[in-house]
């Protein structure tokens, strides 16, 4: 496997994507149902799609350029840097008329775009419109109930799923292999494993994104059943800094993070954690399911062919909660209608199974349970698809509030003044703690 | 300012309508710029202070809440750190960068064969976009795999420091990035200052053999005061506003060591989508500034009148 | 004489230093640019050298530097012209020609004002303006933000620079027949071209880094400036190093030579103005 990716970079990458094409086209089985596929999209106005630069972009731009040739609709992509999507977006919306047909929104930016009510909902663009069960439901994220201000299996439908991204635990098959040691579902194990193969500056046991902590703190605070907030049977909301359990989630995700870490552990970004691992300096680590692809690349990485990847761990292996980071694909209320339904096509399009395939091997981050059960045994692909496949029963979604900014300021800050011991785990605890109680008492939640 | 002497001219109708006319004319596409481009968004900002904002049914909905956004502040845990790390920052970048500007600027006045390319590399580190530079130091910095490190590894430094990941370094080592940043556009003005200055001047006092030091002292500092205290002043309003870099070298890190007040302000705006706080927070710090400026000028005309 | 020599030699190898240490970060950014990511990750000194990178940004799906390269161009020059003409017309008018003190402490308070104002809260107003005029994704809607951010730095820069022209100079001007516009013209401009040089230079500097509007008010790389392309390298969850790298070394050129150029465009035309008075 390793010889294979040996010389395999991402220029091939889209070599392989128009060799695909090609033989989509020629391949009797698949160039019917991409013909069919062509049939069914009618031809549509052009259409501009608001999309950042990621890892994952090369798999989606890839896929635009495959659906301009069966389709011969134009597509124009605004190309924008992560941290600028916020403020496009929102400008977008707030025009005359929008400049985008089609937005992505990262699920951080879902509780603000679907309850501001500057989204037009699906089935307003196409009342025929039904979500194919074999997307993953991410918790709901197309869905916003608006009765209780969250997503929920009865809101209303107001975007698609179109990159699946979640946690992983990635390791060090090779390492594991010689050591003898199985992939951990569990803290305990995680820890233990950090101490057998940690040999600091060589090789580190084990690393945490300290820039910033939430995300990933998430799995954390989740799988110890201390939900930032969460909505009770009782219809109150319960802070779970307010619960032991969330002491002991901080004092685990401290441990973690630093007992094992380089000594630079309070700077470590996502790029750092990426960079410690596929330089070969890291044993294993927790972090995102869409950085997998960067491990085959020989541009980036000297483990490709060594790595595994399986289910975030968890406080116990039932309890494992690793968190989606998705993103979903809108269509602006300030749009007439025949603009959206064009940028709508292209969504229905890029979602089948099919195309996910493609997606997929593209270097874009499926959203359909059937196509990572399809990839699972993908030579190339398989040893993260399956990861993804494993973790699906496991999702737990971001915490999904308009208020969620507030919360995650207060959760960054004390937790980064925590991890340097600006200040202890427990004033963190409380401090977060009382500051949540309060964004929520402010917001006009009933608090248990 | 007292008025030109113009009683002796020949055709002083025509003169004082010509003069008229220019002093007006002069000023009108600088007003029609501030007036068409500031005025609106500026009000709006002040509505926007007092108010809370939020999108109801795809419209942005206004509540007037007057003073309440002083709860904000009294309830917001970063501010207070922020204006703190800024004024710390600022008050080490200004001075350094204004010593070691015009050090420079004075060295590279006196020099002839080499002074273009002194003056051509002075101004490469402005040319590139912050967020280059704080990626670039980001990696010089890097105890995994950066520069720094590498090199005093290869010393034979046991414990090398930690920079950006290190709280007690954190803040310096930001400091020491906006210094190779930013002494240039001291230096660019200061440079400009030095070489309007007659060279009569200078030869005068050579002439009165007066040493290196004691002509700067004498001569070239008092004529440049006041272009070196606007250059610092222009300095300090933008080191207050000092984002993208530190955003990318260290976001605020570790724990709380390098937030600085536009930011956080950022933060409030963008992420947080609190407009009615976010134009409150900006209005204060434009205020805090004005207070302090008009100090500032007051201070600097006392020292001009010393010097001078 | 020969003690003169030395202390140059002296002041040349101090200054020679202080080269080195500007330029090594930049050195550091051309060594980045060559490398691939895995070597940038290994940090190691040896390595063997690519030029993928600079393909990467002149013709990969994501960048075409040429054309950001070319906008940043124009932007950067046309709002340094404007800002130039504006602020050294106003700075003029303020400082020397008698206006009362309110008219002067007031434009200069506003002046600071909005230069202390968070950038960000223009963002939006500016947005819908250049979608309301039909200029929004051009050159022409970033000129106008540039125009504005800068105007401050242009007229307070100016106005200290005519404050040093001694009065006595225009006043000879215009006795001997000259109106004011030709004194400024003819007299003043030329005693503070050094000034203007550095400030035309800094307004060209400020707009070429200018990020947040070049971002907000274009879509494609028909109105997008370098600074955003270069952005596009920090992703979601890693860097793009070496292309940034590229990216940024590349776009430094054409204005390292174009600043030079004006620059000693604008201080020659001092001494002839000064041979001329």
């Amino acid at each position: 496997m390793n010889k294979k990716l040996g010389n395999f970079s991402r220029r091939d990458f889209l070599k392989a994507m128009g060799a695909l094409s090609a033989s989509l086209a020629a391949n009797p089985l698949l160039g019917n149902s991409v013909r069919t596929l062509a049939q069914d999209v009618m031809s549509q106005p052009p259409i501009t799609i608001l999309i950042n630069d990621s890892p994952w972009f090369p798999g989606f731009a890839a896929m635009v350029e495959l659906y301009t040739e069966i389709t011969g609709n134009q597509i124009n992509l605004d190309v924008t840097p992560f941290p600028g999507m916020l403020d496009k977006t929102r400008n977008a919306v707030q025009a005359g008329e929008s400049e985008y047909d089609a937005v992505a929104i990262t699920e951080q930016n879902i509780p603000f775009f679907y309850n501001s009510g500057l989204l037009k909902p699906i089935l307003e663009i196409d009342p025929e419109f039904t979500l194919d069960e074999n997307i993953i439901s991410y918790g709901d994220a197309a869905r916003w109930d608006w009765d209780l201000g969250v997503n929920g299996p009865m809101g209303e439908l107001l975007g698609v799923p179109i990159n699946g991204n979640i946690q992983l635990y990635y390791y060090r098959r090779d390492l594991f292999d010689d050591a003898g040691i199985e992939p951990p579902k569990t803290f305990d194990e995680m820890e233990a494993i950090a101490e057998q193969l940690g040999n600091p500056p060589r090789m580190f046991g084990n690393a945490n994104r300290a820039n910033p902590i939430w995300w990933e703190f998430g799995a954390y605070i989740d799988s110890y059943d201390a939900e930032y907030v969460r909505l009770e049977d009782d219809g109150s909301w319960s802070v779970g800094f307010e619960r032991p359990e969330g002491l002991e989630a901080v004092q685990r995700w401290l441990n973690l993070g630093r007992a094992w870490a380089p000594q630079n552990y309070a700077d470590l970004g996502q790029g750092d954690l990426l960079a410690l691992m596929a330089s070969g300096r890291l044993a294993q680590v927790h972090m995102v399911g869409a950085a997998a692809p960067n491990y085959d690349n020989p541009e980036i990485s000297i483990v490709g062919g060594n790595m595994g990847a399986t289910v975030v761990p968890g406080v116990t292996a039932e309890a494992r909660s690793p968190r989606t980071g998705m993103w979903v694909m809108c269509h602006p209320a300030n749009l007439p209608d025949e603009r959206a339904a064009a940028g709508l096509e292209f969504v229905k399009w890029l979602t089948t199974k099919d195309n996910q395939l493609a997606y997929a091997k593209a270097g874009a981050i499926p959203v359909r349970q059937d196509t990572y059960e399809e990839l699972a045994t993908d030579e190339v692909v398989g040893w993260w698809t399956s990861a993804f496949a494993e973790s699906t029963p496991f999702l737990h979604p971001e915490t999904r509030l308009p208020e969620t900014p507030l919360i995650r300021d207060s959760v960054t800050t004390r937790m980064a003044q925590a991890y340097v011991d600006e200040i202890s785990a427990e004033e963190a605890v409380s401090l977060m703690a009382s500051e949540i109680r309060t964004v929520m008492e402010d917001a006009g939640y009933s608090v248990s | 300012m007292t008025q030109l002497s113009l009683s002796d001219s020949r055709d002083l109708r025509t003169m004082l309508f010509g003069q008229g006319s220019f002093k007006y004319w002069a000023l009108v596409p600088l007003l029609v710029v501030l007036t068409v481009f500031t005025v609106l968004p500026i009000i709006q900002l002040l509505q926007m202070s007092v108010s809370e904002l939020e999108f109801v049914e795809g419209e942005l909905v206004s509540e007037f809440i007057g003073l309440r956004q002083l709860d904000n502040l009294a309830k917001d845990p970063i501010v207070g750190i922020a204006l703190k790390n800024t004024l710390v920052f600022v008050v080490a970048v200004v001075i350094i960068e204004t010593v070691a500007g015009f050090t420079l600027a004075v060295a590279i006045s006196r020099t002839k064969t080499l002074s273009i390319l002194y003056r051509s590399v002075v101004i490469i580190p402005l040319l590139i976009p912050p967020v280059a530079i704080g990626t670039t130091w980001s990696l010089i910095y890097d105890f995994n795999y950066g520069l720094i490190t590498t090199i005093l590894i290869e010393l034979g430094v046991q414990n090398p420091p930690l920079w950006t990941a290190d709280p007690d370094l954190a803040l310096i080592s930001v400091i020491i990035v906006d210094v190779w940043h930013w002494t240039s556009f001291l230096f660019l003005i200061m440079l400009a200052g030095i070489e309007s200055i007659p060279p009569s001047l200078l030869e005068a006092a050579r002439v009165d053999g007066a040493n290196e030091f004691r002509m700067i002292r004498h001569v070239i500092l008092p004529i440049m005061a006041p272009t070196i205290l606007v250059a610092m002043l222009l300095r300090t309003i933008l080191a207050f506003k000092v984002f993208d870099q530190i955003f990318v070298l260290t976001s605020g890190g570790p724990g709380t060591a390098t937030q600085v007040i536009s930011m956080h302000i950022y933060k409030v705006f963008s992420e947080q989508f609190r407009l009615g706080y976010a134009a409150f927070l900006s209005l204060l710090v434009a205020a805090f500034m004005t207070i302090f400026v008009v100090f500032y000028l007051w201070a600097s005309r006392v020292v001009r009148r010393r010097l001078g | 004489m020969n003690q003169k020599t030395v202390s140059k030699a002296l002041l040349n190898a101090a200054l020679l230093v202080v080269v080195f240490i500007i330029l090594f970060p930049v050195f550091y950014i051309v060594q980045t640019s060559l490398k691939s990511t895995a070597d940038i990750y290994s940090g190691t000194f040896f390595f063997e050298a690519k030029t993928r990178n600079y393909e990467e940004i002149f013709t990969g799906s994501r960048s075409n530097f040429a054309e950001l390269t070319r906008n940043s161009l124009v932007v950067s020059s046309a709002v340094a012209v404007i800002c130039g003409v504006i602020g050294s017309l106003a700075a003029y008018s303020i400082s020397r020609l008698n206006w009362s003190r309110w008219v002067t402490g007031g434009i200069l308070v506003w002046l600071l004002f909005i230069n202390m104002m968070p950038p960000i809260v223009f963002v939006t107003p500016y947005y819908l303006w250049a979608r309301g005029a039909g200029i929004y994704d051009t050159p022409l809607a970033v000129i106008m933000a540039h125009m504005v951010l800068n105007m401050p730095l242009a007229v307070i820069m100016m106005m200290n620079f005519f404050a040093e022209v001694p009065k006595e100079l225009e006043e000879a001007a215009v006795i001997d027949g000259c109106t004011l516009w030709q004194a400024f013209r003819m007299v003043i401009i030329p005693i503070v071209r050094p000034g203007l040089a550095a400030m035309a230079v800094l307004v060209f500097v400020f707009s070429w880094k200018e990020f947040l509007f070049a971002l907000s008010l274009t879509t494609t790389s028909a109105g997008r400036t370098i600074p955003v392309g270069i952005a596009n390298f920090v992703q979601e969850f890693n860097i793009r190093y070496g292309e940034m790298a590229a990216g940024s070394f590349v776009a430094m050129i054409p204005a390292l030579i174009l600043v030079l150029l004006a620059q000693r465009h604008i201080i020659k035309g001092l001494t002839v103005g000064a041979i001329k008075g």
